[in-house]
């Protein structure tokens, strides 16, 4: 087997790979043919065609091709990455997790965009948007639509036992457990504490209301072993011994808390932006109309309101790409307020700051209006170490929330884990 | 083969026109084994039909007193295994080997590709440092252990009915016990997900009115563990009875009638002489459970993720968050390679310890 290898090093040195590690601005080609934008779907359904239609018009000369993603984050990261490690073209310009870039760029799996992009490009956004799209000082993705955490309850519970809407966690706990003593509901609060990133979302949100984080700034050291996160964590688990979240709040992501929820089994929710439209939709809901959105909660002592966390997705260029010209237009015109402004009005938050405070539409959206004065949490993702910083986290918090292990240790184990990540010395 | 001689026309050895670098060497290794097993190799090529007196043949491949004729074939054989020779050689060993070389060099992703430079052993020191990969090779040894084994029993002992029960009985329960073998994984794992779904599943809430509490299946270290080898026993037994009943069909009648005359209880007769002579078919089985508990990835995938924490994460699942997640192709390939190698290392043992006892038997016979 040994003597195999030189010959496979060789043959896969000249033989893998066509094109070439980026492109010149004066390669980019004309602003026409054809190009394929690979998406996971998102909005009301037809959403990327009418935004393509809308596009088309614009654009006579380019015709684009939308290819869904399969539906899961990690599915199509890797086919992403087979694609473009393959060196495949047929790609163009797909749309990439906030939490990509640095790995991305890394790897060079997206093109840089700031020499093609002029430099006042980026003040459509909030600094914090467009700074989450950098890789090593050069933006290698351009923010398509935002997310964030909302918290989500029953305001005609909240209303019957005469409770405000609580704006920290002590107060939520107490409210849902009022709620649960007086028979109105079985669960108090449900989110998405199961073993992925979903948890690493969650409790980053719930560490920055307590003023606490788990990488320090400039992403060199751990922070996570500290005692603002063991009053997090012992507060997460104590809901759960508590009876306030229900244990199998540990295996539950997005589809399973929002289930609880619009059931009418839980009190309160933490989901993403579309959590509001679900709850009002009458096919699947059994709350419609019943359910009101506040911004994240803070604890006790601390600064509010508390902070959801940045989420969302952005446009990326496959380096292989040949119509790079195309893929430019089809940026330009995605970030900029026409199709913006189709994304809200259909529901999904956009990115570009023109549009998202445009209290026109403020009025038809409140989780709009909630977005557009809300400050938002990063999770530590500037390093293209972040899957195992993530993993660090949520598996060590998914530990100690399901009672396998105590807070006091889970920290202590995580601190360790992103530690050993950071320094390239972890799977 | 426009050269082919007419039947029966022996004649000197000469390379065949199919032949081409590969077949050459193939052929080449099979006439120096030959020819090392027959010394008088020349005298017999000359020597027209069959050798004049059979000696002792060792029915061994390879080792065969073979005529010329035979020979010939033999290369032909060759030449026309060779396309798919090739096939097999880029579909399965080009791979293996191309993902052995990753694990062992420097991999640099680019634009233009995967770049392997260097010799390295630091991929692998990373996975014997790491406590994620110990943690899933001994969670991936003991589960293909622990599933192997009861679906081995429940399989032998579900054989055992379905042959007593005969009849279109037969097919029919055959049909009904071959669907969770015949439903694709990730669609029998969802199911699974909803039963034991923490709030909403039958099983839970099943569980809720024996135990008054609802048991969270998913939730926690052990019962996770549990719950994802009885999907996967339900799943697989199937296969393990269909294969064990094969052999049972196979064995002839007598021996089982000879030991009852012999005075043979119902429960010796079938420890003695028909579990011995099933063997070979439980080999068969249990080798293909090992090869695929060992590889398991889209159970865990759907059904935990590899959790709660890092509970049910198998090495297959975490050779592809290391490569896929993270990106980490050296790493990732020398999970891959180590999974393999080890899978490949507990066959080899398990076969060697099965025909050494089987060879025990036949000499102490």
């Amino acid at each position: 087997m040994f003597c195999a290898v030189p010959v496979l090093l060789a043959a896969t040195a000249c033989g893998s790979g066509v094109g070439t590690a980026s492109v010149d601005p004066k390669d980019v080609g004309p602003a026409k043919g054809s190009i394929t934008w690979y998406a996971i779907n998102f909005g009301p359904e037809g959403l990327p065609q009418k935004l393509i239609d809308a596009f088309e018009k614009k654009h006579p000369d380019i015709s684009v091709k939308y290819q869904p993603a399969p539906n899961n984050t990690d599915t199509m990261r890797a086919t992403l990455t087979t694609e473009i490690t393959g060196g495949s073209g047929s790609i163009d310009v797909f749309n990439g997790d906030v939490i990509w870039p640095a790995q991305f760029g890394a790897a060079h799996l997206a093109m840089p965009l700031d020499e093609h992009l002029p430099d006042d490009f980026w003040d459509r956004y909030t600094d914090q948007r467009a700074r989450v799209t950098e890789h090593e000082g050069n933006h290698v993705a351009a923010p398509l639509y935002s997310d964030q955490g909302f918290m989500y309850y029953r305001k005609d519970l909240l209303a019957k036992h005469d409770i405000d809407v609580p704006e920290t966690w002590e107060e939520l706990r107490d409210a849902a457990e009022r709620l649960q003593d007086g028979g109105d509901v079985r669960y108090g609060y449900v989110a998405q504490w199961a073993n992925y990133e979903g948890l690493t979302v969650n409790f980053t949100e719930m560490s920055a209301a307590a003023g606490g984080r788990s990488v320090t700034k400039g992403e060199h050291d751990a922070a996570i072993d500290s005692p603002e996160n063991r009053r997090v964590l012992e507060f997460m688990r104590g809901m759960i011994t508590d009876g306030v979240a229900p244990s199998a709040n540990t295996s539950f992501q997005e589809p399973q808390s929002l289930q609880t929820f619009v059931e009418g089994d839980a009190a309160f929710h933490r989901n993403w932006s579309h959590g509001l439209a679900e709850a009002d939709n009458p096919d699947t809901s059994s709350v419609v109309g019943k359910v009101g959105v506040t911004e994240m909660p803070t604890f006790e002592g601390e600064k509010g309101p508390g902070k959801g966390a940045l989420g969302g997705w952005n446009l990326m260029v496959n380096p292989h790409s040949e119509a790079i010209g195309a893929v430019l237009a089809f940026i330009e015109w995605m970030t900029g307020n026409e199709a913006q402004r189709i994304l809200a009005e259909n529901g999904v938050l956009p990115t570009v700051t023109d549009v998202l405070d445009d209290e026109e539409l403020h009025e038809k959206n409140p989780v709009l209006a909630l977005a557009a004065d809300s400050e938002l949490v990063t999770r530590p993702a500037d390093t293209p170490r972040y899957p195992q910083v993530s993993n660090g986290i949520f598996t060590n918090v998914n530990g100690a929330l399901a009672g396998s292990t105590t807070p006091v240790t889970a920290l202590r184990s995580a601190s360790d884990d992103i530690q050993r990540a950071l320094e390239h010395n972890a799977l | 083969m426009s050269d082919t001689p007419p039947e029966g026309v022996p004649r000197a050895e000469q390379p065949s026109d199919g032949d081409d670098g590969h077949t050459v060497a193939y052929g080449r290794g099979k006439r120096e084994r030959a020819a090392k097993g027959r010394p008088s190799a020349k005298g017999a090529a000359t020597a027209s039909g069959p050798p004049p007196r059979k000696r002792n043949r060792v029915p061994r491949f390879g080792r065969v007193e073979r005529t010329v004729l035979e020979r010939r074939f033999a290369r032909l054989g060759w030449g026309f295994a060779t396309p798919a020779l090739f096939v097999v050689l880029a579909v399965t060993l080009f791979p293996i080997a191309y993902s052995v070389a990753m694990s062992l060099s420097h991999v640099e992703v680019s634009a233009g590709g995967f770049h392997l430079s260097g010799f390295t052993g630091e991929h692998y020191g990373l996975l014997l440092r790491s406590g994620r990969w110990w943690h899933a090779l001994i969670f991936t040894v003991l589960y293909t252990i622990g599933t192997v084994l009861a679906e081995l029993i429940l399989g032998t002992i579900i054989a055992l009915v379905l042959e007593r029960l005969g009849g279109p009985g037969r097919g029919w329960m055959m049909a009904l016990l071959l669907l969770p073998w015949a439903m694709i994984t990730v669609v029998s794992a969802q199911l699974w997900a909803y039963m034991y779904n923490g709030v909403y599943g039958v099983l839970t809430s099943v569980s809720e009115g024996i135990t008054g509490h609802p048991v969270q299946f998913l939730g926690t270290r052990f019962p996770a563990i549990i719950s994802m080898a009885v999907a996967d026993v339900w799943k697989t037994t199937p296969f393990v009875a269909i294969i064990v009943l094969a052999g049972l069909m196979m064995l002839p009648d007598d021996v089982n009638e000879a030991a009852k005359v012999d005075g043979a209880g119902a429960w010796t007769a079938f420890w003695k002489v028909r579990l011995p002579l099933l063997r070979p078919a439980l080999t068969i089985a249990v080798l293909f459970r090992i090869l695929q508990a060992f590889g398991i990835f889209d159970l865990p995938f759907v059904l935990t993720g590899g959790g709660p924490g890092d509970a049910t994460e198998s090495m297959a699942l975490l050779g592809w968050h290391v490569m896929f997640t993270n990106l980490d192709f050296g790493p990732g390939a020398a999970v891959a390679a180590s999974t393999a190698l080890l899978v490949l290392v507990g066959c080899l043992l398990f076969l060697r310890a099965f025909r050494a006892r089987v060879a025990d038997e036949e000499t102490t016979a």
